[in-house]
């Protein structure tokens, strides 16, 4: 069982190799033990490799926010995707950022040309204006003009061409 | 008591066996490595080409990692089928997921689709009998292409064929031991019962099929042409028909899922727990390579392996000074008190009655049995028959088989005749028995057989008049001889499933400990003994 | 004195002014939109008005709404802080019309100073020095290329960094004006245009002013402000380092002038480009109080806010000019919810944990378990440390960030650690395009030590992780990785 963790964009595996005598967990390449780990109330005190570390915590969602030694981290742990229905990722656009649609400017059912405007954008003064990266068809549009949404929030999905055996 | 060692380590003797279980040893790790992995490369592209992982590997990503698995029965059908049947198709073993410990049956589908021989049968019921004795929950790795037809007549009709599987686990549904099955390829016929049995299951879409026939079989039937997904894959079972619980859109992902659900699992109070810490032996069980003899017919002194496989080498022996041919004593092993029967030597009428005793203390004591066997039978012959040795090898085997407490046992070297029976052979329950590869079992050994034909054929000739000469009754003698080798061997027994599997000795310990903890899950059955004949 | 104040904003200014406010006993009164609901100063007021909007920035726009809650909640003036209705000539002659005081200038000098064209003419009439400029009225281009290039294309309603284009060859002209009037016209409802000469490695240098409205102005001294990123202001200080005297005097008679003139009332703020050879020109004036107005107050032992108030309420200024004196030296930064390894993208998440640095002042607008959602700006608070001299105030600050916690939410503190150290930071070689210059240098240093323990308290923070590493059965977790 490995965990894929992310640290600064990086993509890390973890695995769990001791618990005995002490937890060692293989970070990568390198195994790390661990000690003395207490962890509390936003703050934590952990003992790796028999060096002692003190700082503060917290977790939202799945991202995990750790501060030692003057040095924020953000770790985003292992969530598992909602298994909905399919749906490979040339087919649909996921917002990069958090953000407001300023404008909307293709509709479900449009059959677009590479560079086409699809939405605008806007977040924290900025704008941005999205376009196909490629022909496609338009399966539906799932934000509207005002609309607020999140990093990772599905904008725009397109039609999936048909393929051969599933 | 900590035992004290008595081996020399650089005598001759020592050296010889050394060298002789270790390679005795390497090979059964070669057998083992070609039984797991040995396959057809076009077999692999075929698995690999549909987006499937090998069975091994969806058998590493379900364990947790960092614990141990013991694989029960690797080379099951090594000597059967010729060869066609590698591990009997199948991988069954004890693991730990999601902190449970649970049996695990995986089909393997790189050999011949994962059709089920009849030996995979034996090893799948077997694998479901450990977890309904132990109270082990269970979860199928599913992906077999059903029964082998040709075959059908062997793994289909009688009592423990292939029934006796769905029978187990309605069984094991009913007691409150919880089942999983992952549903990564075709669950076809009766195959399709392991899913639909199982308490939770999970399915693969594309690749995940659940149907009581297959599309061949339904356009042969009704002439209806469908492909397999659209007859019982993933969406089908999932939102429409709800044979199957949890869709996932690959193979990782269902284990992912399967994990989850195994957390859920409540865990139930086991009968056992251990007493203290875990504690290596104080000696070396490396040096069980050296005191293991390399002649069937050669003793040992069998405190001498005791001493590598328990807790800090200790041992409480019982009533040390009478029937000294049965070693009884109590020991901890990873901190799970046991008792231990221990063969140095045949059975005698006070070993046999010592023995008996002891298993009673056990009994009295809820202590699980440890029987380290290395028996070629009871003392034979007019003064022991006056005695009654009879009558005591019966109270013996009614101890054994009557008690209540888990049973383990290791063949560690020879396993002939009635001793097999007193020290807790296969037919008497025993939650797990294993073999060393120097093992050999038979009715008698192999050369009294042959002896004993060879003196049967002498009488009969000498009846009608005849006297055989010397030749013939050397071809009779060796041509026994040769049958019996092939069958008495550990290679044969486990091809057989006469027993959970071959150990390598150093293993031992690790083995009777996941063991020890899986049998201690469940008490046997009420206490008491049948009647002693006194 | 003002009996009962209504804050027509949000975040960290409204927290601010919240706090002046209870100092002097003053009456408070906060709006807020839904979105806002867990925001510290809903709780902190004395009352709280939800306002209604379907977009929230749009509620603290909402003038009748914000007008309509100071009625109902008997409040006799409004503080509309920085941004949103603050430097809104109409909303400051609404407030009026409606009988209530508008903390802030008269409307006609808002309108005044709000249209950058109108604003730069009448500076020039003060004998203030401007940039070389061209109106877009009639052959732009021609007109533009007088002023010689680099240019700088600018909105004559904008402000803020809004609207503003280099460019740095004829070729590029057309193209420019025409991106930068189009988008004048989205952000700012004007489409009016000017070209002004940009200044090579400027320093952006203002001068806090405080007005009577009849004419007597003081001024409060220079803030230097040019580390910049994107024309957002990022570190500020008070004073300006390495600023000959004469032409820290020359900039903040410059200011005062042009306040006077105005007849400018309470607080104001007029900033200026100053050239690498010691020239200076007026950029604009900011009609309100400012961000780094804390700056100001640390060096100079007083409280904007209740001067503003003060003024609002006609009593007058409470200091003359010259006192008191400025001692030693403040240096702010701004802790925003962005992610500086993302082009400071802006970022989201909720307030888990805060913790303010004891040895600093932390004026925060955020508090534990609040939402960081796209709806708002990304600012979060500003850290204020101040020493004797301006070594001891970085090392302060320096302090102060290492010791901050605010976790939940990506944020620039380690950045401005960083940035804070940096050796042309300490020597005070300050220039609007250092941000961008330094970028190589500010990149956080790999620690694969600390990396290590973080990682691993993150899976320890994790139920699953810890399951999987303490609740596994004996004596499996004794035996480990093993197989047969």
């Amino acid at each position: 069982m490995t965990y894929r963790v992310r640290i600064d964009e990086r993509e890390v595996e973890a695995e769990i190799v001791a618990r005995r005598p002490q937890l060692s967990v293989r970070l990568g390449g390198t195994r790390h033990t661990v000690a003395a780990s207490a962890l509390a109330e936003g703050e934590f005190a952990i003992a790796v490799d028999g060096v002692p570390h003190r700082g503060w915590y917290c977790t939202i969602g799945r991202d995990a926010y750790v501060r030692l030694a003057g040095r924020t981290y953000l770790v985003q742990l292992p969530g598992r995707a909602r298994e909905r229905g399919t749906t490979l990722s040339q087919d649909e656009i996921r917002a990069s950022m958090p953000g407001v649609v300023v404008a909307v400017h293709c509709e479900s059912g449009a059959s677009l040309s590479a560079g086409d405007k699809l939405l605008t954008l806007e977040s924290m003064k900025l704008q941005l204006t999205l376009v196909a990266a490629h022909d496609a068809v338009v399966e539906r549009v799932h934000v509207a003009p005002d609309s607020v949404f999140e990093r990772g929030a599905l904008l725009v999905s397109f039609v999936r061409p048909k393929s051969g055996e599933l | 008591m900590q035992l004290e060692s008595a081996i020399r380590t650089n005598s001759p003797e020592f050296r010889r066996r050394y060298a002789h279980n270790k390679a005795l040893a390497a090979e059964l790790k070669r057998r083992q490595e070609t039984a797991r992995h040995g396959r057809p490369a076009r077999d692999l592209e075929r698995l690999a080409s549909h987006g499937k992982l090998l069975p091994r590997v969806r058998l590493e990503r379900l364990l947790d990692s960092g614990t141990p698995f013991l694989e029960l029965s690797t080379l099951a059908a090594n000597m059967a089928y010729g060869g066609e049947s590698p591990s009997a198709s199948c991988i069954t073993g004890i693991g730990v997921v999601s902190g449970r410990e649970v049996m695990i049956h995986a089909d393997d589908p790189t050999v011949k689709g994962g059709a089920w021989y009849p030996l995979t049968i034996k090893k799948i019921v077997r694998a479901l009998d450990i977890a309904i004795e132990n109270r082990l929950p269970v979860v199928h790795l599913c992906d077999s292409a059903g029964g082998q037809l040709q075959l059908q007549s062997a793994l289909f009709p009688d009592k423990y064929m292939a029934g006796r599987i769905f029978r187990n686990q309605c069984l094991l549904s009913k007691m409150g031991v919880q089942q999983l099955a992952i549903v990564f390829g075709h669950c076809t016929a009766g195959g399709a019962y392991v899913p639909a049995l199982s308490d939770y299951n999970v399915i693969v879409r594309g690749t995940g099929a659940v149907f009581l026939g297959g599309p061949p079989l339904v356009k042969a039937a009704t002439g209806e042409v469908v492909s397999a997904d659209e007859l019982g894959g993933c969406d089908l079972h999932t939102r429409t028909s709800g044979t199957c619980d949890y869709p996932a859109s690959s193979e990782a992902e269902a284990i992912v899922i399967g994990r989850e659900v195994v957390a859920q699992w409540q865990r139930f109070p086991k009968w056992r727990l251990p007493e203290q810490p875990a504690e290596s032996p104080q000696h070396d069980p490396d040096e069980l390579y050296g005191i293991i003899p390399d002649d069937i017919k050669q003793a040992f002194e069998m405190r001498e392996v005791i001493a590598r496989l328990v807790d800090g080498s200790r041992f409480h022996e019982y009533k040390p000074a009478y029937g000294t041919t049965l070693v009884c004593g109590f020991a901890h092993l990873f901190g799970y008190r046991i008792g231990v029967l221990a063969n140095n030597g045949i059975l005698f009428n006070d070993s046999a009655i010592k023995g008996g005793h002891f298993i009673e203390l056990c009994n009295q004591n809820a202590t699980p049995l440890l029987f380290l066997q290395n028996i070629t039978g009871y003392m034979v012959g007019r003064e022991y028959e006056a005695a009654g040795i009879t009558k005591d090898g019966a109270k013996m085997i009614m101890a054994q088989t009557c008690s209540h407490v888990p049973k383990l046992t290791v063949m560690c070297h020879g396993s002939f005749g009635a001793g097999n029976y007193g020290m807790c052979g296969r037919a008497f329950d025993g939650r797990l028995l294993f073999s060393w590869p120097n093992h050999q079992i038979a009715v008698m050994g192999g050369e009294q057989a042959a002896n004993t034909l060879a003196e049967v054929k002498l009488r009969q000739l000498e009846r009608t008049g005849e006297s055989a000469d010397p030749e013939t009754i050397e071809r009779i003698r060796k041509a026994t001889l040769r049958a019996y080798e092939e069958q008495t061997s550990a290679y044969y027994s486990t091809s057989e499933l006469w027993d959970d599997g071959i150990l390598d000795p150093i293993d031992t310990r690790n083995a009777l400990g996941v063991a020890l903890s899986a049998a201690c899950g469940a008490p046997g059955g009420a206490p008491g003994f049948g009647v002693f004949r006194f | 004195m003002l009996k009962r104040v209504l804050i027509a904003n949000r975040g960290e200014i409204a927290c601010r002014i919240l706090r002046t406010l209870r100092a002097l006993g003053v009456g408070a009164v906060v709006v807020y939109h839904h979105e806002d609901r867990t925001a510290p100063h809903v709780a902190l007021a004395d009352e709280a008005v939800l306002l209604e909007a379907d977009v929230p920035t749009a509620a603290y726009l909402d003038a009748g709404q914000i007008i309509g809650a100071a009625r109902r909640t008997g409040a006799d003036a409004i503080h509309p802080g920085y941004g949103f209705l603050a430097e809104n000539a109409a909303f400051a002659q609404q407030v009026q019309d409606a009988g209530l005081i508008f903390i802030g200038p008269d409307p006609a000098v808002i309108r005044l100073m709000g249209d950058k064209i109108r604003a730069r003419a009448f500076a020039v009439a003060q004998g203030v020095p401007v940039a070389p400029s061209v109106g877009a009225d009639g052959d732009f281009a021609r007109a533009a290329a007088s002023v010689g290039f680099p240019l700088l294309i600018k909105a004559a309603a904008g402000g803020g960094g809004r609207g503003m284009r280099i460019v740095r060859h004829t070729g590029e002209l057309a193209e420019s004006a025409r991106i930068a009037a189009a988008e004048a016209e989205r952000y700012f409802g004007d489409a009016r245009i000017y070209a002004e000469r940009y200044i090579e490695r400027p320093r952006h240098i203002e001068v806090q002013i405080v007005g009577d409205g009849a004419g007597e102005v003081v001024h409060l001294h220079e803030r230097e402000c040019s580390l910049q990123r994107r024309y957002q202001k990022i570190v500020e200080e008070s004073p300006a380092p390495n600023l000959p005297a004469r032409t820290r005097d020359a900039i903040c008679g410059a200011a005062v002038r042009l306040a006077s003139a105005a007849r400018y009332r309470n607080a104001g703020t007029v900033e200026f480009v100053l050239a690498p050879d010691g020239g200076f020109y007026f950029l604009e004036m900011n009609t309100r109080l400012q961000v780094e107005h804390p700056v100001t107050e640390a060096v100079l032992g007083l409280d904007l806010v209740a001067e503003q108030l003060r003024i609002a309420a006609g009593a007058g200024l409470s200091h003359a000019q010259g006192a008191p004196e400025p001692q030693g030296h403040a240096i702010e930064c701004r802790i925003c919810a962005e992610e500086p390894e993302h082009d400071f993208r802006p970022a989201t998440g909720r307030i888990g944990v805060l913790r303010p640095p004891a040895d600093a002042r932390f004026d925060g607008g955020v508090r534990e378990g609040q939402p960081i959602t796209p709806a708002f700006d990304s600012l979060l608070g500003k850290l204020i440390a101040h020493g004797a001299t301006r070594g001891e105030a970085a090392q302060k600050l320096e302090r102060a960030l290492h010791a901050l916690v605010l976790l939940g939410v990506p944020t620039n503190v380690d950045y401005l650690a960083r940035l804070v150290r940096h050796p042309e930071f300490l020597a005070g070689r300050l220039h609007t395009g250092f941000l961008a210059a330094h970028a190589r240098e500010l990149l956080p240093v790999e620690n694969p030590d600390t990396a290590a323990a973080a990682l691993l308290v993150a899976l320890l923070s994790d139920e699953g992780f810890r399951r999987s590493a303490f609740d596994v059965p004996e004596p499996h977790a004794t035996i480990g990785h093993w197989r047969n």
